[in-house]
């Protein structure tokens, strides 16, 4: 890269800074409750939509690849651990690969547009619910139909790109409220 | 840039491996394992939060109209406008009043039904977060009394079971609609048995027969039985067979059920606290009048 290297220095891991982790912890576990009450009521043909993995895409494309792995393991766990019965780990496991992907990517997106989150939501939405699915199918739980998880993805897909719009500016705002202070060498 | 490539890529296996090790975890776990304590804290923590919500959710109109501006005249024509409303208000706050007092006479109805114990009426406070998993949360919990494998049901029938996480002040209820859960039921006009199952959200139940050569028909109560040392006592209304399937060779006969319970109005549940085939239940459906 032609900029001197020592002179923009990249945002890091380590950089994200106490009270942001604090915040944008804050906002999983809010979107937890919501997506438990609020929306579970509010569902689209009895299929709630996902919005804790519309916050960890927001947060894994805002914020990279770092930031999404760890985001998306909390959303995925603590969704996971409030569940009962279920396989703890499973959408941990594949909320983390999707924060990962998501950071990954969006260095790849040429220009800011405001298209490009909510095409992320989409897609991410129907690789997720696809494989917690064939996962859960892979560690025996045998109910899993394939009708069922197409009529899942689908109407999930749905929901959570309506739902993107919303929620993608709000996840800025706090990210951008608990910015840690930099300094800017020009 | 490199470098950093590289960091992300260890930092994503090393939470890989961390996922995969609590899947194990979880499959190796019994009923208390180290994991039951790491969900009974998420839980502790998401309870007040869903109960939050379902406060504000409920249909309680907002009775703190503002009295403060009643400076001039035409401030108290604003006042006697929200007077207005807020006796509307109020109205309208009496019918869901009074909806609810129906409502807790039933379960109050059901409690005097069982002869043995009092069951402990819950509110529902939260809903399945995942489209994987038919579940909600209910408001009492170990304080309550309530432990897993209780029976949860409400004055038209079976609700489901209670399974972890129960924490102090709430537990989860596993509805008969998961498809991991079975039930042992009976036909009483048929005189056959078999295990009801969930298919997923808003679906029929549906229910393996043991005996092939059952004269089922449509519009037959299907109950709770004591088959075996279930959870369920006898005789709770589980639902009516809507569809019996087509005979298929070496395969168990297969009916179709819809549940007495409609799932998605629920607001109260009651918990049993004693479970199982030989608790006494006095006459039928708990409802009426």
């Amino acid at each position: 890269m032609a900029v001197r290297a020592k002179d923009v220095k990249p945002r890091t891991g380590g950089e994200i800074g106490l009270k942001r982790a604090a915040a944008l912890t804050a906002v999983i576990v809010v979107a937890i409750a919501v997506q438990s009450t609020l929306l579970s009521e509010a569902t689209l043909l009895g299929i709630v939509p996902q919005l804790v993995l519309v916050v960890v895409v927001s947060i894994a494309y805002l914020e990279g690849d770092r930031v999404g792995i760890v985001t998306g393991f909390t959303g995925g766990l603590v969704q996971d651990l409030l569940l009962p019965e279920s396989i703890v780990g499973l959408t941990a496991l594949v909320y983390t690969l999707i924060g990962y992907t998501v950071g990954v990517i969006r260095q790849y997106s040429i220009k800011e547009s405001v298209w490009t989150p909510v095409a992320a939501v989409a897609a991410a939405s129907a690789i997720a619910e696809i494989g917690y699915a064939a996962l859960a199918i892979l560690l025996g739980e045998r109910w899993v139909s394939l009708i069922y998880t197409l009529k899942v993805t689908g109407l999930v897909v749905v929901y959570n790109t309506l739902l993107t719009p919303f929620v993608f500016p709000l996840v800025r705002r706090v990210a951008d409220r608990f910015r840690p202070e930099r300094v800017y060498r020009w | 840039m490199s470098r950093r490539r590289v960091r992300g890529r260890v930092l994503l296996l090393a939470f890989l491996v961390l996922c995969v090790g609590i899947i194990t975890l979880d499959f190796r776990q019994t009923q208390t394992g180290p994991l039951q304590r790491v969900q009974e804290f998420a839980a502790a923590v998401v309870t007040p939060l869903q109960r939050g919500f379902t406060v504000v959710t409920r249909p309680v109109g907002n009775l703190f109209t503002s009295l403060a501006e009643l400076a001039n005249l035409r401030s108290e024509n604003t006042r006697l406008k929200a007077e207005v409303e807020r006796l509307n208000a109020a109205a309208d706050q009496s019918d869901v009043f009074e909806a609810e007092n129906v409502t807790l006479r039933r379960h109050a109805r059901l409690r005097e039904s069982f002869a043995s114990m009092t069951p402990v009426t819950a509110q529902i406070i939260g809903n399945s977060s995942t489209n994987w998993k038919e579940a909600v949360q209910i408001d009492k919990g170990r304080a309550a009394g309530i432990r897993p494998d209780m029976a949860v049901i409400e004055p038209d029938g079976v609700v489901g079971k209670i399974v972890p996480p129960v924490t102090r002040t709430s537990a989860t209820v596993l509805l008969l609609t998961d498809p991991s859960f079975g039930a042992a039921a009976r036909i009483t006009e048929a005189e056959i048995t078999g295990i009801v199952t969930g298919s997923g959200s808003s679906e029929n139940l549906s229910m393996k027969l043991v005996d092939n050569d059952a004269n089922v028909s449509v519009g037959d109560a299907v109950e709770t039985s004591s088959f075996n040392n279930g959870v369920f006592p006898p005789t709770i209304p589980i639902g009516e067979v809507t569809a019996v399937g087509e005979e298929r060779a070496a395969l168990d006969k297969e009916v179709e059920v819809e549940a007495a319970v409609n799932f998605r109005n629920l607001e109260y549940v009651d918990v049993l606290l004693e479970t199982g085939p030989r608790i006494a239940f006095r006459g039928g459906r708990a409802d009426g009048g």
